[in-house]
């Protein structure tokens, strides 16, 4: 499965940034970089297992007690 | 950064169908019997309402602002530092919601119709399409609605049409048993969807004239009340209210019941066919923006580049979301709407707010 990732991730970035290498558009390409490494981190540690935090539980944290307020107080 | 290109009016508010609809059709339906009872049809109405006011906020700020894209004036606004912040919250927010929108396609498709296969595959396969169409742009999605609104339009109307011997208009009453309360509650929980009509901010800006927002926001919002209605009152006709919010996917339960003279059955299969239409339509209309939106906040020319990586972030991210059905149905229910709540309705509010008080329009361009 990681052999598999890397190798997507590699696709992209062979049809992405050769283009914008070429291009000498450096802004772009860092910007790209960024999310290309987030991506190819986050897929790599779900794919080992790691225990990475949800969004969705940090999200759940801020904004469960307010919708549960607004739940009871209109609900 | 601002794409070459306009869409017609028309257009922009079939987009913004597609931006509803096609999750909300499935999801909406049992999350809102369970909450609002026999009165889950009046909650669609009363939610429609409520996004009727955040269409309002963006159709002033679109003519405070005309050809300006939500990111763009964020700056505008509050100033290089703070509007950067701001547009960079909506982007994250339209990134989160386009991994939701992925995550709730590959469950549906793996907890009603393919229980074999690993939900990856649907998320990759869907989002790999959605890259190749986001990047070409807005006009060419415009151009795809073109061909999958007829499609999903016939396909309710035969649900429903078919559906008609096994509806029983008795389960509708009594209409307010419990007053206005679970209505209210209905709404909070349509609200999260109906909601994401924010988004014509982003692509509104290609829409020309500008003034002709207040149509597409208007004809955008009529019809997306119009089909999740319909839909909704169909779950309820045909199931009742306790059965609707046992299912997890009523509508596509609702296409499972449609059977005639033992020969005309099993259409769920073209609901599917239909709605992964539309569900692509979203999740490239979210991708497109998300890029879009990064590219503004980094000051980039081009947003192209950004699709294909934030794409293959999405579908990691939305395998991190959640664990299982169950726990998008909670989400939904339980943390959704006051999230929603903050980015649609209070954080163009505030930027209207602070146009108002600052005096800013780019009025004339």
């Amino acid at each position: 499965m990681p052999v598999l990732i890397l190798i997507a991730f590699l696709v992209i970035a062979y049809l992405d940034a050769t283009h914008l290498w070429q291009k000498k558009s450096w802004r772009e390409l860092a910007v790209m970089g960024v999310v290309w490494c987030l991506g190819l981190a986050l897929s790599l540690a779900l794919a080992l297992n790691l225990p990475v935090p949800s969004p969705a539980q940090i999200l759940a944290r801020v904004f469960g007690p307010v919708t549960e307020w607004l739940t009871r107080l209109i609900g | 950064m601002r794409e070459e290109g306009y869409i017609s009016p028309r257009q922009a508010a079939v987009l913004l169908w597609f931006a509803v609809l096609p999750t909300a059709i499935l999801f909406l339906p049992s999350l809102l019997a369970l909450r609002a009872r026999h009165d889950a049809w009046l909650a669609v109405i009363g939610a429609t309402l409520a996004a009727a006011v955040v269409a309002l906020i963006v159709y002033l700020l679109a003519l405070r602002f005309p050809h300006y894209t939500l990111f763009q004036y964020c700056e505008l606004i509050l100033g290089p530092v703070a509007g950067k912040m701001v547009a960079m919250v909506f982007v994250l927010a339209f990134f989160l919601l386009d991994a939701v929108v992925i995550r709730e396609f590959s469950e549906f498709m793996v907890t009603a119709v393919m229980p074999e296969t690993p939900a990856l595959f649907f998320s990759i396969t869907i989002v790999a399409v959605a890259v190749y169409a986001a990047r070409n742009g807005l006009e060419v999605l415009a151009r795809c609605t073109d061909f999958i609104l007829p499609l999903m339009v016939t396909f309710i109307a035969i649900v429903l049409l078919f559906a008609m011997p096994e509806m029983m208009p008795r389960n509708l009453l009594p209409i307010l048993e419990n007053g206005f309360r679970p209505v209210l509650g209905g709404i909070l929980v349509a609200w999260s969807f109906l909601g994401q009509v924010v988004i014509l901010a982003a692509y509104g800006a290609f829409v020309n004239p500008p003034r002709a927002l207040k149509a597409s926001l208007t004809s955008g919002l009529l019809g997306i009340a119009f089909f999740l209605t319909l839909v909704t009152m169909g779950t309820i006709f045909v199931f009742g209210c306790c059965e609707a919010a046992r299912q997890t996917f009523a509508a596509y339960a609702l296409a499972r019941v449609v059977s005639l003279g033992q020969f005309f059955e099993r259409i769920e299969v073209l609901f599917l066919a239909i709605w992964v239409g539309g569900v692509f339509i979203k999740i490239t209309l979210n991708l497109y923006v998300v890029a879009l939106g990064l590219a503004t906040v980094t000051g980039l020319k081009e947003y192209r580049a950004l699709v294909a990586s934030l794409g293959a972030l999405s579908v990691a991210v939305s395998h991190l979301l959640y664990r299982n059905v169950a726990e998008i149905r909670h989400d939904l229910l339980m943390v959704e709407p006051g999230w929603t709540l903050a980015w649609q309705l209070l954080l163009p509010l505030f930027l209207l707010f602070a146009a108002w008080v600052r005096g800013k329009r780019r009025t004339g361009t």
